[in-house]
């Protein structure tokens, strides 16, 4: 084993130690650890960036709402059955939430990863679980993705899918009125910026609306 | 017919004479300064150009700021932010694709050109119509052209070329003579009433775009289309200086002039993308000049040696001909060796033989720095993670490295050159206004998978993929057909590491940015 795949995997490690107090539960093969929620889950993970002598590593949280991905991966025949599960409904870089750009930790040797480890872990406690905390609301969440300005784009930072996420939420919460207005505004927000996804959110938001029309229960 | 023809170089190998039946036909002599200028000495003391010491520019002409010739006495250019030519006297001639490729001709015709993933002209469309006018055919060494019969009646040609590339006989499907070129040594055409040539054996003219070492060349300006810049065989040079700064090497002083066409060494070395010449070996691949950096140093494997204590394990760069040095350990060297050869064969044959990517898999598992196969199953993200499952390890690492082979090659050089030039980048970007969404983010393209440098948003809302290369670096055949896919019909982000993007469909652009090495 390299050296890196070495520090990557022995930082995982002892992240792994520290974070299972909070019920979160590692993947080794994608250095994400998650959390089973009542609806979805919730993802913390290692974004290891590699380089030949040491590692840099980025913090990624996301959650996911799986009536919502269920409802918007529905079409989705690219998709293998695995990865439909493994889509997320928003999330944000640890740094550029807190300092408004990517924030790194570097691992160059073993004795490293302890420090660094204790350092994620005060991030992940002080902003992180904050952040999966106040965002596994469904009424927040619709907030932020409903958004079109930079601070919406941190969290989606695609405009057609955070237009689908959004419509999606206020679909899944029965609010009509909210539905309408986001299918408009994102409609016309799409298409001001001839967004490449716009075909795509249509559809989605054309087949959501009779399901609308005929009462089809979510 | 019989032409018996010499040439004389000087101590630094320029070509310094040439003639054919001692001079009866014709004969050129060459006259160079110091810094590799070279100009037609006509007798008694008068050459045909006289040249600014300071700067390599031809004295009197005009340039724009970045070197590029402006006006050649017989036209004027107009250049874009590229430094191509987009205007001869003022009149709009030429259009560029996002990779340089020129897609349209405006001036004297009106012509669009498409090319393939190897960068190859593969058909010419009418501007106006749409209609085919000719496509092109590669194989045996030799260009096939076919024109519509509608167009007219010259069918399927077949071109001949000499070892450096230049179409000297073109033959019908009867396998008749249609035309024939010849050439002085830095490309003027010779035509028919030059030492016995005549318009009976071919020397008429066709409509055969390919000329002096298969560039094309514009009957408009005379000038030759080397993808990267122009080259003027009436001159001898470049109109616009070499954009590779990597191909000037401190072991060769004659490379720092970069208006310079091949080392003026031109019946020797070819320079098919205007960017960095070499010498074709006797199969037709690439010739390097300093493989063998000489004695005392001991070969490891074809691109890397053992340099004694000093320098310890260095491995040659092909693309730039120099040697890096740097490398701790003989596997370091041989890893960036093996890498080196897998990119310079995709490059040349980006449809490759298995067989010798197994070959060159196997030598990165013995000998590479890093575990390509967890790098590959990682890339692969949760396909990977249900191929180790379902068909066991060698199942998962076939096709992770199948996926992978290009990237992977192309991530331990990016490791080798160290983590520099992708941190320096990322603060640029965020200096710039961008916001970085993720990095070394994995997306796949129906050409396999390609790893992101920095996904980044610009301020306005946009994303895009920035590819970071140091030194003169330049993306493989392969990377710009996955990054042209990418841009047009999208590709699915498939790095788990970054949930909220994972299985993502999404047009994407890629625009590089390069750290000097």
């Amino acid at each position: 084993m390299s050296l890196v795949k070495e520090l990557q995997e022995a930082l995982f490690e002892a992240v792994s130690r520290k974070i299972a107090a909070y019920g979160f539960t590692g993947n080794k093969r994608n250095f994400c650890f998650y959390k089973r929620t009542p609806f979805g889950r919730l993802a913390f993970c290692l974004a290891f960036i590699r380089h030949r002598d040491d590692s840099d590593v980025t913090l990624e949280m996301a959650v996911r709402f799986d009536e919502l991905e269920d409802l918007v991966n529905e079409h989705e025949n690219r998709l293998s059955k695995a990865q439909r599960k493994s889509t997320f409904s928003l999330g944000v870089e640890l740094g550029n939430l807190s300092e408004g750009r990517q924030k790194r930790w570097t691992v160059r040797s073993l004795e490293d990863v302890e420090p660094v480890a204790q350092s994620i872990m005060n991030s992940f406690v002080a902003i992180g679980l904050s952040y999966l905390e106040k965002y596994s609301d469904v009424r927040t969440a619709l907030e932020v993705l409903s958004g079109d300005d930079q601070a919406a784009w941190l969290h989606s930072p695609f405009h057609d899918v955070r237009a689908k996420r959004a419509l999606g939420l206020a679909f899944v919460l029965d609010d009509r009125e909210r539905f309408s207005q986001l299918a408009a505004a994102k409609t016309e927000f799409l298409r001001s910026r001839n967004d490449s996804g716009l075909a795509s959110f249509l559809e989605f938001r054309e087949a959501l609306e009779e399901r609308l029309e005929q009462a089809i229960p979510r | 017919m019989c032409r018996k023809q010499r040439q004389g170089y000087d101590a630094l190998n320029r070509l310094q004479t040439a003639q054919e039946n001692s001079g009866a036909s014709w004969s050129q002599t060459n006259g160079y300064d110091r810094y590799g200028n070279r100009w037609i000495d006509l007798g008694g003391g008068v050459q045909n150009l006289y040249f600014n010491a300071s700067n390599n520019r031809i004295s009197g002409w005009s340039y724009d700021a970045a070197g590029n010739l402006l006006n050649d006495t017989v036209h004027a250019y107009t250049y874009d932010a590229e430094n191509k030519i987009s205007k001869v006297d003022n009149v709009a001639a030429y259009v560029y694709d996002g990779e340089g490729h020129r897609v349209r001709k405006l001036v004297g015709e009106n012509t669009r050109f498409v090319y393939g993933i190897g960068g190859q002209l593969l058909a010419e469309f009418d501007g106006g119509t749409g209609a085919l006018k000719k496509e092109y055919v590669y194989g045996g060494g030799s260009l096939i052209t076919i024109e519509p019969t509608a167009v007219n009646a010259n069918g399927t040609q077949y071109t001949t070329s000499d070892v450096l590339g230049s179409p000297r006989v073109v033959t019908n499907a009867s396998a008749s003579v249609v035309s024939r070129h010849d050439y002085l040594p830095f490309g003027e055409e010779l035509g028919a009433g030059v030492g016995g040539r005549t318009q009976a054996q071919g020397y008429s003219g066709d409509s055969v775009r390919q000329r002096f070492t298969g560039q094309e060349r514009d009957p408009e300006t005379g000038l030759d289309y080397f993808i990267n810049r122009y080259h003027s065989s009436m001159q001898g040079r470049f109109t616009s200086p070499d954009p590779l700064l990597a191909s000037a090497k401190f072991s060769d002083p004659q490379s720092w002039n970069r208006y310079t066409y091949c080392g003026n060494n031109p019946l020797v070395n070819v320079d098919p993308l205007g960017l960095l010449w070499y010498q074709n070996n006797d199969s037709g691949g690439l010739k390097w000049f300093d493989k063998d950096p000489g004695e005392g140093w001991k070969q490891w494997t074809q691109y890397s040696y053992y340099a004694g204590e000093q320098y310890g394990w260095v491995a040659l760069d092909p693309r730039s001909n120099h040697y890096e040095t740097g490398f701790e350990t003989q596997g370091d060297a041989a890893g960036y060796s093996n890498a080196m050869e897998y990119v310079t064969a995709m490059q040349q044959d980006p449809a490759h033989d298995p067989h010798q990517f197994d070959q060159f898999m196997q030598m990165q598992l013995m000998l590479a720095p890093v575990d390509i196969a967890e790098v590959g199953i990682e890339a692969l993200g949760e396909e990977g993670t249900e191929l180790l499952a379902k068909g066991g390890i060698d199942a998962a690492l076939k096709t992770a490295a199948t996926e992978t082979a290009t990237e992977t090659a192309q991530v331990i050089l990016n490791r080798a050159a160290g983590k520099g030039a992708e941190a320096i980048v990322a603060k640029q970007l965020e200096a710039e206004g961008y916001t970085i969404v993720g990095s070394q983010v994995g997306v796949r393209t129906s050409q396999g998978l390609r790893f992101i440098d920095h996904l980044v948003e610009d301020p306005a809302g946009n994303l895009i993929a920035m590819e970071v290369k140091s030194g003169g670096g330049v993306r493989t055949g392969l990377q710009v057909a996955k990054d042209t896919e990418m841009a047009t019909q999208g590709a699915t982000i498939v790095s788990s590491k970054v949930p909220r993007l994972t299985g993502q469909l999404k047009v994407i652009p890629t625009v590089v940015r390069t750290v000097p090495r």
